[in-house]
């Protein structure tokens, strides 16, 4: 199945050697200052350009990045001159997608600092964000780095408290606040399920098929007609698997169409720079 | 008798909730049986795993967080069941940050039971961003996607790993997830590495028709997939259990239902006797 290794891609040889490699120690501080560097200057370059002149580049680039993957996907078989480097995008993808951890990071510690420094109404919620952020940042990065525990199982100090943190408090309280919603549904549905037209009527009809079908005390209620006879079909687990495979599913199949003609016109527009307001069209 | 109907549609929700907390806590105590019908879909997944060639991996993919523990725990734990007791090797890969550590633990807990171990039962794959991505390089080549597991180990040198080459040694990856991510799976794996999934309710629905496709091997959907794969198994454990709470709250909601729509027509009704009074009147 590895294509990527049938025959190199274009220059791949060449980045294999200079460019796809891990590096250690200095090396890797030098190619990073080096790469800060190589960046800070094209975005010098990117701002001293005319509006117009950077807009064009930008679609462009927009345009040849968007092709790898059209390119890969209609011509697959026996891999192209670029399928070489489709493992190496996946890794930069993944790389860049980490930075994603940092960026929500500034914009938390920005939101919630200047809340805390302005003593805005609910800054102490802002200072409770910052006192868990530090608290599980210290110890997390503690019992990971810091003395192990002597005998296997046992916890040191920074590892007792991670647990504690982690385990004892954000692993239940994320299950707590999703818990709730088994109180809100309960009170939603009995305040919105009025049989005010024949629609309604319907609705009801299916829902109460499904909420009973999809638990054991449902089936018991028509657990009087037997599996293999010709009126099978009725009992209400059968019905309600039907309800679910057939009719919902027929209108998700619908709604699947329509978001995915929509998200194509999306990421054609994208990908062709269509969209108002794109890749530097105000001055940086 | 007439007034307390119409009472009847607007309940206050502390009482509702009060409600539904105790049928919670009453079902959870009291262990009565109920039965099990098992779905063409979950019988599908027990299936294709018994079938499964021995020579072939099976990947989980860990697609959920502490949020939605309570109905993907159960349904990784019955899958996980299934493979340490058919002997069929495994490895867990996760898009989602909590993912792999929170199976890791089902994981560890069972393989005490089966006697299984790491490395050479299964492995961890580890915590992956970018799922598109990953998929697609997966397909392309798995060692150069994921060169080592997560205790840092090369996967040239865990033992289970030494067999498989590429993904044409992958029969099977299950996803478990509580959000929509089934479709980078189908649009990035070869058709040649069987899907199935594990889901909570709410994101069920929009499942269905890859099963109609036949892009779905099997869905294991809600507690309700957990319970069914627990009956198939032949254990009872967390998903069978928490069908008492959940017929209890079903039914709970149904008599509200009814409840309040018999106020509303207890209200209309008292409307349309006051109005036809009000006409006599005049």
């Amino acid at each position: 199945m590895d294509r990527t290794q049938t025959a190199p891609a274009f220059l791949q040889e060449f980045f294999s050697k200079h460019l796809f490699v891990p590096l250690h120690g200095w090396a890797f501080v030098g190619a990073l200052l080096g790469t800060l560097l190589v960046a800070g200057l094209l975005f010098f370059l990117l701002s001293a350009l005319p509006p117009l002149a950077r807009r064009r580049l930008m679609k462009t680039l927009a345009f040849v990045a968007g092709l790898f993957y059209a390119v890969e996907f209609f011509w697959p078989e026996k891999g192209n001159p670029l399928t070489g480097y489709l493992i190496p995008l996946g890794t930069f993808l993944r790389v860049m997608g980490c930075f994603a951890i940092g960026l929500g990071l500034i914009s938390l510690c920005t939101v919630h600092g200047k809340a805390v420094g302005r003593r805005s109404e609910g800054w102490i919620n802002s200072a409770a964000f910052f006192a868990a952020f530090f608290a599980i940042v210290v110890f997390g990065f503690w019992q990971q780095y810091g003395k192990q525990p002597v005998h296997p199982g046992a916890y040191t100090f920074a590892g007792g408290m991670f647990h504690i943190l982690f385990i004892g408090m954000y692993n239940s309280l994320e299950p707590t606040m999703f818990s709730i919603l088994a109180f809100f549904i309960t009170s939603a549905a009995y305040r919105a399920f009025r049989v005010k037209s024949a629609e309604a009527s319907l609705m009801l009809g299916a829902a109460f098929i499904v909420m009973l079908g999809q638990v054991p005390v449902g089936m018991i209620l028509t657990s009087w007609i037997p599996p293999d006879s010709g009126f099978a079909f009725f009992r209400l687990e059968k019905l309600a698997n039907w309800i679910l495979t057939g009719v919902s599913s027929a209108a998700f199949r619908g709604i699947l169409f329509g978001t995915v003609i929509g998200n194509l016109a999306l990421s054609l527009r994208t990908w062709l720079s269509l969209e108002k307001g794109a890749y530097f069209d105000k001055p940086l | 008798m007439l007034e307390w109907t119409i009472r009847l549609q607007t309940i206050d929700r502390r009482i509702i909730y009060g409600l539904v907390i105790g049928l919670i806590v009453l079902a959870l105590l009291w262990d009565f049986p109920l039965p099990q019908a098992v779905s063409p879909e979950a019988q599908s997944l027990y299936e294709t795993i018994e079938s499964l060639p021995k020579n072939k991996l099976v990947v989980i993919a860990a697609d959920w967080g502490a949020a939605t523990r309570g109905e993907c725990a159960p349904l990784t734990a019955a899958v996980v069941t299934h493979l340490f007791r058919n002997k069929r090797p495994f490895a867990i890969i996760g898009f989602a940050a909590q993912g792999p550590e929170l199976t890791t633990a089902i994981v560890q807990k069972q393989a005490k039971e089966f006697g299984a171990k790491y490395g050479k039962d299964w492995c961890n794959w580890g915590y992956k961003v970018s799922i598109d991505s990953t998929l697609l390089s997966l397909a392309e080549s798995i060692r150069r996607t994921i060169p080592q597991d997560v205790e840092g180990t090369k996967l040239d040198d865990v033992p289970l790993m030494k067999r498989v080459k590429g993904i044409d040694d992958v029969g099977l990856l299950v996803e478990f997830t509580g959000s929509g991510t089934l479709e980078a799976f189908l649009r990035r794996l070869p058709r040649s590495v069987k899907i199935a999934q594990g889901c909570t309710a709410v994101v069920g629905p929009e499942q269905y028709p890859y099963i109609d496709s036949g892009q779905l091997c099997g869905l294991l959907v809600g507690m309700k997939g957990a319970a069914e794969y627990e009956h198939l198994l032949g254990i009872r454990a967390q998903g069978t259990a928490a069908m008492r709470p959940q017929s209890l709250a079903h039914l709970l909601i149904i008599v509200l239902i009814i409840l309040g729509n018999l106020g509303m027509y207890a209200a209309a009704k008292q409307g349309r006797d006051l109005k036809r009074k009000g006409e006599a009147a005049t």
